[in-house]
């Protein structure tokens, strides 16, 4: 079933922000990939993911030498530190399979429209 | 040895089982350590003259001084295993080849003469270096043309790792020298500091061997301060150096710098690695961002690279449980068997493992050491074969 979340404005760039929706908490995410809606529960312990840091991350390199990356789409768990990419709703590098629980999204006419069914966590 | 008291345990039905002792194949002992004869006196001829005088008064009681902060009830060396020539235990290589190695048809031991540890903890580098060169010279010349089975573990002194690259790469296509034995000092393994030692001992193709003993008998702590809060975190708080290396060689990266690297921990227990691989791969699930070249979990590089010797073996009660320990291990890749002879807390082949698989006992008998020192083990023979 789609609901309309609100208007395109009012999800700024680079922000996640949680809105309810037929009673589940779900994260929303305006990123320059596009608009990404996940569970705001973290598959591990069942944390408030969305609430949770929005960032990038250092990603698999030679000892120290430090390669940034996924700007602006790792969502970060508050409680375990787990890294979800957003976009995908996966968990970073393989630390876990279970991955974030995401939603369909999409901006029709100016609005955000949110799928409220949760889609096949397909891989 | 470990210096904590436990309770006695005859061993002499165990040694009376005699070569009957696995029939299936024959078991690799990674942890036997012969004893000069006589004491500093033994080496002198194979330290440099302008040095002898220097350490000429090294006497072998302040060579293992480390571990000499405790009084301990029961002596290190087995009584029984004294030569009948004289001398001290495991002090005869002709000996030791009729007590262990033929009593228990063993394919192939790795020696690692106890008294050089304690270099370690002495002050000076250099001494320390010469120390170690004249063991190896000594153990190299007058135990390893004695039986082809015999494998030395060539002692290097951290204290400067140029010094032991250098004595690396002299023994390294010596015959019969089958690892490198790096005594743990005062800087977490997984530091770089150690990085020049891992690259000349990959290129040997020589295992790093840890052994209880020298300056792991200092305060705790004295290992070094963890250099992430990743590897902190990683390490259990008890069990001490073992887990603090174990974690630092981890999350340091050691294993994807040096990706042919073995680190075998010799007679530093080993029912503690299935919880610490647990709580190691916790720590990477959480903080991998600190920590981004540790690309895999934890227990990936702990199965690949690390292995464990079995001496002493822990008794839990019921026994049933001590299978299960094995398996949160990863046995059937990580456990190498050990005596730890001629010490008086070492495991009889014959009375360990009784319980076990056969498929399980054979990956820690034999498989295991093969996989690990490869070709520097003698040959896999078959009895009977």
């Amino acid at each position: 079933m789609k609901h309309i979340i609100g208007n395109v404005d009012e999800f700024p760039l680079g922000v996640g922000r949680i809105v309810e929706v037929a009673g589940r908490e779900i994260g929303v995410y305006h990123l320059a990939e596009g608009f990404f809606a996940v569970l705001n529960i973290c598959p591990h312990m069942h944390a408030p993911v969305c609430r949770g840091q929005l960032g990038g991350t250092y990603l698999p390199s030679k000892p120290y030498e430090m390669e940034y990356g996924l700007r602006g789409r790792v969502l970060r768990c508050p409680w375990h530190g787990w890294e979800f990419d957003v976009v995908t709703g996966q968990s970073l590098f393989g630390i876990d399979k279970r991955r974030l629980k995401s939603f369909a999204v999409d901006v029709v006419d100016g609005q955000v429209v949110l799928e409220a069914a949760p889609i096949a966590a397909a891989s | 040895m470990s210096n904590a008291p436990s309770k006695s345990r005859s061993s002499a039905a165990g040694v009376s089982e005699g070569p009957g002792f696995q029939k299936e194949f024959r078991a690799v002992d990674c942890d036997v350590h012969p004893m000069l004869p006589d004491g500093t006196r033994s080496l002198l001829p194979y330290i440099a003259e302008n040095w002898r005088e220097r350490l000429a008064s090294r006497d072998m009681s302040r060579a293992k001084s480390a571990g000499s902060l405790y009084t301990t009830p029961n002596p290190t060396n087995r009584v029984d295993a004294t030569p009948p020539s004289g001398g001290p235990p495991a002090s005869d290589p002709a000996f030791v080849v009729k007590d262990l190695l033929d009593r228990f048809n063993l394919a192939g031991t790795i020696l690692l003469p106890y008294q050089a540890g304690g270099l370690s903890g002495w002050a000076d580098g250099r001494e320390a270096a010469v120390w170690a060169e004249a063991f190896n010279r000594y153990f190299i010349d007058t135990w390893l043309p004695v039986d082809g089975r015999y494998r030395l573990a060539v002692i290097v002194a951290p204290h400067d790792p140029g010094k032991a690259v250098a004595e690396i790469r002299r023994c390294a296509s010596i015959p019969g020298v089958g690892a490198v034995w790096l005594p743990m000092r005062n800087i977490l393994l997984g530091n770089s500091y150690h990085d020049p030692i891992y690259a000349a001992a990959t290129e040997a193709g020589l295992p790093i061997v840890l052994h209880t003993g020298g300056a792991t008998f200092s305060a705790p702590r004295a290992v070094g301060v963890a250099s992430t809060f990743a590897e902190n975190y990683g390490s259990l708080a008890a069990g001490g150096l073992a887990i603090n290396n174990l974690s630092s060689l981890i999350f340091e990266g050691t294993f994807e710098s040096f990706p042919t690297l073995k680190v075998v921990f010799i007679e530093l227990g080993w029912t503690w690695v299935g919880p610490a691989m647990w709580r190691m791969d916790r720590s990477w699930k959480s903080l991998r961002v600190q920590v981004p070249w540790v690309k895999r979990p934890p227990s990936d590089y702990v199965i690949e690279h690390c292995r464990f010797t079995t001496e002493p073996v822990d008794e839990p009660q019921p026994s049933e449980q001590l299978l299960q320990v094995a398996m949160m291990a990863h046995g059937e890749r990580t456990l190498l068997f050990s005596t730890d002879y001629p010490h008086w807390d070492g495991d009889v082949p014959s009375l360990v493992f009784g319980g076990f698989p056969a498929d399980l006992r054979r990956r820690i008998f034999y498989e295991n050491a093969v996989d690990t020192f490869g070709d520097r083990i003698p040959a896999p023979t078959a009895v009977g074969a």
